[in-house]
């Protein structure tokens, strides 16, 4: 039985009021895949385009004006995956190509080592043609190879027309094209896994029911947030202000690693509006409305406040109000995370499991 | 039940993290004869404990400062020591025996424990797989169990992210499953190396620490961590892991492996196979060596099969099932339950035992 207040957002999306369970899980699958998924690669097939044509042009006429735009589509490029790159489920996770778009984190810096020797020797023909370097290692193939070439090169960028470089940098963009085109087509409508999902079965290998496509979402939603806190945000704390670490922030050396942090947040909410999860929430309970916008209203005030005074990661963990500032971002996201990992769960009956979760 | 609207007052509880499962009612008490047994927890307040028990409920209990893992017991005692999980550094020695207090001892710094220990047959030294975190390499740690659990030294695991461990019955021989996962405390658990992941069984002589044996899985599933192993008859080892690849893919998760020979998977019927969500969460052999169990916490059910033939014998549900330990009865299991079920199962019976206001780990272990 459905109680009448129960989701909101199904008195706009659903033909008939009085839903069934199925229909809900139904709707989710299907609102995420249509209203987060697909514009989400597309977005992200788009600036990859772009990405590619701007290093095109950044290759036949090297200037500062064109790198800076070069540098400029490079940051939209950046954001555009951190939007979506909390899907950990689908064809952006086969053949490594999550990784291979973006190689991080490079704890030990070895990706970052590679990338360097390339560019230090320019004898590596093999980086210069799209189908052999999407064979070699992640870590010389994606945005963070790329970021590397046009933050950390920029004389030898600008010496000549097609220098190794640009053309290797040229490469890396349309590799990240063909990665963005097979992933858009991953999620087609006649693919595999939204065929799965929209319609599981018993008989299937992924999928099964509903409540395992929703399942999905779901962990999408909490361990994208955890990740946000564990990976993202705390290690750049370091262990003092005396310590701070913010070369362990993704993107930190084109200056993007605030608004990848951003981005990645903003997918993540994205996600959980359109998915139907943020309508569990009951929408005449005025004070847990207000309580959960203003979570969201601090941390991006927190945000904005770094970047009106254009503050980059090094600058914010090492000052003392800054870094408070910081801090507390990092903890409303856990404090987010805690209200939305127990109760979605609860609302959507899905397992909560002790072991099941994040089990060892 | 029904899916349902969140109120505020439930919300909350769960963002202040006091949340406590609303599934945990008694089922009634079974009265039969329990060995004693031990296992980690998380207690109906929130805090980690672990405990020593039988039927009738807790011998010893000792409190954690986090959540525990798994529980080595020392040969010859009814002594055992209570992992953290992974990241964790504490380990806490305790006994039965409640005029002997409990020992707390630490993984040194650079090194957090795995969660896994095993003693040395005499219960002199105990081994602890453990993450030199800063070089991303396996560590085994000895510790002088005779001497207050002092650090003694240590040796490599060949591989990263040892996880289980487990001693052969020749007393000298350990088996480590190194899961392949290369983790940093400073990262949570994140996994550091998903394209780069190589994950493999080794065979240490735990005298000399010499490498007698590693067996690597094929190319094709180098994203299959192995993870949990049990050791049955005649010293086949049987392992249980964990898949970090493609969602949509479906390896089969439960192996054996003898020494000399390649590894081989055991067989889970193909419809079922999906039901174990590429996550096995523990793997026992029972008392005779010749059935092995293993849990599927996130697809609810514990599979049995023949250690020596390999052959799958059935399976049983129990949500959020991890927990598993050999009974005194052959073919037999004791298992345990995130929801604070407690059970024996074998592949045609299920006995519910009781059902405590607690969320069992992932591991319970036969003390005697």
């Amino acid at each position: 039985m459905i109680r009448f207040f129960i989701f909101f957002f199904l008195i706009q999306t659903l033909p008939v009021a009085g839903a069934t369970n199925e229909e809900i899980l139904a709707v989710m699958a299907r609102q995420t895949i249509e209203q987060h998924i697909r514009p989400g690669y597309l977005q992200l097939q788009t600036q990859s385009v772009r990405l590619h044509k701007k290093m095109q042009t950044l290759c036949d006429a090297p200037s500062p004006a064109n790198l800076t735009q070069t540098q400029d589509q490079f940051a939209k490029t950046v954001l555009a995956f951190s939007f979506i790159e909390h899907i950990h489920f689908g064809p952006m996770v086969d053949f490594y190509r999550r990784e291979r778009f973006a190689y991080w984190p490079d704890r030990k810096g070895r990706g970052a080592r590679a990338v360097r020797k390339i560019l230090r020797l320019e004898k590596d023909q093999t980086v210069l043609t799209a189908d052999k370097l999407a064979n070699k290692s992640v870590a010389v193939q994606g945005l963070t190879a790329l970021e590397l070439v046009l933050f950390q090169n920029q004389d030898k960028l600008l010496r000549e027309k097609n220098s190794f470089p640009c053309r290797y940098g040229q490469t890396i963009a349309q590799n990240l094209v063909t990665i963005a085109n097979q992933v858009v087509d991953g999620w087609g409508p006649k693919t595999d896994i939204v065929h799965q999902m929209l319609d599981p079965k018993p008989d299937n290998s992924r999928y099964r029911n509903r409540k395992e496509v929703v399942q999905e979402i779901y962990q999408a939603i909490v361990s994208g947030f955890q990740v946000l806190h564990d990976v993202r945000l705390k290690p750049v704390l370091g262990k003092s202000i005396e310590r701070p670490k913010p070369k362990r922030a993704a993107f930190w050396r084109s200056g993007l690693a605030i608004d990848v942090m951003q981005s990645y947040l903003k997918g993540l909410r994205h996600l959980v509006e359109v998915s139907g999860f943020q309508n569990m929430l009951p929408a005449n309970d005025v004070d847990l409305q207000r309580h959960v916008a203003m979570v969201y209203k601090e941390i991006n005030q927190g945000f904005q406040s770094f970047e009106q005074e254009n503050l980059n990661i090094a600058d914010v963990v090492s000052h003392e109000d800054l870094r408070g500032v910081y801090e507390k971002i990092a903890a409303r996201i856990t404090h987010l995370n805690a209200g939305f990992a127990r109760n979605f769960a609860v609302a959507a009956d899905l397992p909560l499991g002790f072991n099941a979760l994040d089990g060892d | 039940m029904p899916l349902m609207v969140i109120d505020r007052r439930t919300f909350l509880h769960g963002f202040l993290g006091l949340a406590g499962s609303a599934c945990l009612l008694a089922i009634g008490h079974t009265k039969t004869a329990l060995p004693l047994y031990a296992g980690a927890r998380r207690d109906q307040d929130g805090t980690f404990s672990a405990s020593l028990f039988n039927a009738s409920g807790d011998v010893q209990r000792v409190s954690l400062p986090a959540r525990g893992h798994d529980v080595a017991v020392r040969p010859g005692s009814q002594e055992v020591v209570v992992f953290a999980r992974r990241p964790g550094r504490f380990a806490v020695a305790f006994s039965a025996l409640k005029t002997i207090p409990s020992t707390r001892f630490f993984a040194k710094q650079g090194r957090h424990f795995y969660g896994h220990g095993v003693f040395s047959p005499d219960g002199k030294l105990l081994y602890t797989t453990e993450n030199d975190f800063d070089n991303g390499v396996g560590i085994i740690g000895v510790w002088d169990a005779t001497n207050g659990y002092q650090w003694v030294g240590e040796f490599s695991s060949h591989g990263i992210g040892p996880h289980d461990l487990a001693l052969l019955d020749d007393g000298v021989h350990i088996v480590v499953a190194n899961g392949g996962i290369e983790t940093h405390p400073d990262m949570g658990r994140q996994v550091l190396n998903l394209a780069e992941m190589n994950p493999c069984l080794v065979y240490i002589n735990r005298l000399t620490a010499d490498l007698v044996e590693k067996v690597q899985l094929s190319k094709s599933l180098r994203q299959l961590s192995i993870r949990h192993l049990g050791v049955g008859k005649n010293n086949r080892v049987v392992f249980g892991c964990q898949y970090k690849g493609p969602s949509g893919d479906r390896p089969q998760l439960v192996g054996i492996h003898d020494r000399g020979q390649e590894i081989k998977f055991i067989h889970a019927p193909n419809d079922l196979l999906p039901d174990f969500k590429n996550y096995i969460g523990s793997v026992a052999t029972d008392r005779s060596g010749e059935t092995v169990a293993a849990s599927c916490p996130r697809g609810n059910l514990i599979a049995f099969w023949n250690v020596a033939n390999g052959k799958f014998l059935g399976h049983q549900a129990l949500k959020d099932g991890c927990g598993l330990a050999p009974t005194n009865q052959p073919d037999q299991f004791l298992a345990t339950s995130g929801e604070g079920v407690m059970a024996r199962f074998s592949a045609d019976n299920v006995t519910r035992l009781r059902t405590d206001q607690v969320h069992w780990d992932n591991h319970v272990t036969f003390v005697s």
